[in-house]
């Protein structure tokens, strides 16, 4: 194990980007190295958003740290890049019941059920939350283990239910091609691809100067905090028109107000759907639809918390994060207005862009209703 | 008796347009400290600030933006602006009209006071 784990480190040193943080952080969640697995777990998720197995073994390993509040979101996260995602729908069973929201556990573990009508744990564990009493907490507990991790240590679990869980955390080899498309190739950090420029800047070098290291354990490579300044290189050089849409569509609506800067809109319409606008990233992918389903959250955290302080309409709220600034805005007919721009964009300067792209937004859902 | 974050609440409490301050648990939104004027239910406003903070973060992460260093509401009846270290969030409470700059200024160098 310790071999192994020495190996999968040193393969993840070589290449930042490898969806190889899986199973190292798999096989660190294993030997209940908990702390060293969420920070691998954590980085996969950073550079890998998009990737409902990085959110997946995260939630796995915050479930075993008994940070449930985090696994539930998540696995929430799993379910809206993957819906029926079956681990996903497992784990939030678990973490449903324990949190004391029994009807929607099993409502979980009956979607599960009927995905996968053969895994005696989703059976157990659902006929465990049906049954309830004080027996109930005791069981899922007990059967945790195959709830959430893709053992097979339960005595409940049959032989086809092991192989069902563990299927769940497999190695990157062994997922669906679309994850492992997702997760191969040039890294695709969520910062806009037309803040290539800043992009680098903020990413690219090690603050210390240093480069990678060719070997090292995984506290080695977990300090590797950036991309070496080759890939960053590569990143900066790499074509992104591509991944421009053409003129006319609706990607191209905030266009002629972002050109030329490192910023990036996406509209959401009341359903959580790209309305308009998009997010290029890295690897020339259009990543609005998960970017922007993330986001949309602190939409509903805003407006309680303006309802509840009673101070009528929210206006927008801006999130400095350590990638970039984020604005958030209501447009019209229920829509959600996102942007991002590079971290060292002037705050005054993302509202103002925040602004003209809600006017645009609002007269583009006006004429378009 | 003053308490360990007074050091940082009073700088706050003291710019323009400032209606209370706080310092809250992000986890369960427990307040720890605060300023707040009378007409502020300043528990509600820990409970809220650290709420927003919170899905803020768990947002960010997941969308791959890393963590959060400053979060800011705004609404008609005034601002919210939250940041979060160490498990704690200093959240201040302004009515519009007030210098969210400066505001912010102040909560950013009252950070390391959160330890």
């Amino acid at each position: 194990m310790v071999d192994e784990i020495r190996r999968l480190s040193e393969e993840l040193a070589r290449d930042p980007s490898s969806p190889v943080y899986l199973r190292l952080g798999e096989a660190l969640r294993r030997r209940a190295d908990l702390e060293v697995a969420l920070k691998v777990a954590e980085r996969g998720v950073q550079r890998h958003a998009h990737s409902p197995d990085a959110h997946d073994l995260l939630a796995r390993i915050c479930v075993d740290r008994g940070v449930l509040e985090r696994a539930r979101a998540a696995w929430e996260t799993v379910l809206r890049l993957m819906p029926g995602h079956l681990g996903a729908l497992k784990g939030l069973g678990y973490v449903l019941f324990k949190q004391g929201h029994t009807a929607d556990a099993e409502r979980m573990l009956a979607e599960a059920a009927s995905r996968d009508p053969a895994d005696e744990s989703i059976a157990t564990a659902l006929a465990m939350v049906r049954g309830g009493g004080n027996g109930a907490a005791q069981a899922m507990s007990d059967a945790r283990v195959a709830l959430t991790s893709g053992g097979s240590t339960s005595a409940t679990t049959s032989a086809r239910g092991a192989e069902s869980t563990a299927a769940a955390s497999a190695p990157p080899g062994d997922t669906p091609p679309r994850t492992a498309r997702a997760s191969s190739g040039t890294p695709a950090r969520a910062i806009p691809a037309v803040s290539n420029g800043a992009a680098v800047a903020t990413n690219g070098a090690h603050r210390d100067g240093t480069h990678a290291p060719a070997q090292g354990d995984v506290a080695a490579t977990l300090r590797d905090d950036d991309m070496d300044e080759g890939a960053a290189a590569e990143m900066s050089a790499q074509p992104l028109a591509a991944a421009e849409p053409a003129p006319g569509d609706a990607r191209t609506l905030f266009g002629d107000i972002v050109a030329g800067g490192a910023h990036a809109v996406v509209l959401l319409d009341a359903d959580g759907l790209v309305a308009a606008g998009h997010y290029p990233t890295m690897d020339g992918r259009d990543a609005s639809q998960e970017v922007g389903v993330e986001l949309s959250g602190v939409r509903d955290e805003a407006q309680r918390a303006v309802q509840l302080l009673g101070l009528g309409a929210w206006h927008f709220v801006l999130c400095e994060t350590e990638e970039a600034a984020v604005a958030l805005a209501p447009a019209a007919g229920g829509a959600l207005l996102v942007t991002l721009s590079s971290r060292d964009t002037p705050l005054g300067f993302v509202r103002r862009l925040l602004e003209r792209c809600r006017a645009r937004a609002n007269d583009w859902l006006g004429a378009d209703e | 008796m003053r308490s360990a974050f007074a050091t940082v609440l009073e700088p706050l409490a003291r710019q323009r347009g400032v209606l209370g301050c706080l310092v809250a648990g992000e986890e369960d939104g427990i307040l720890v400290d605060a300023f707040v004027r009378d007409a502020v239910d300043g528990a509600a406003l820990a409970a809220l600030a650290a709420a927003l903070h919170r899905r803020a973060r768990l947002a960010s992460g997941a969308a791959g933006l890393g963590g959060v260093s400053f979060v800011r509401l705004d609404a008609d009846g005034g601002h919210l602006c939250v940041l979060g270290h160490n498990e704690l969030v200093l959240a201040v409470f302004a009515q519009s009209g007030a210098n969210v700059g400066v505001i912010r200024s102040t909560m950013l160098r009252s950070l390391e006071a959160l330890a």
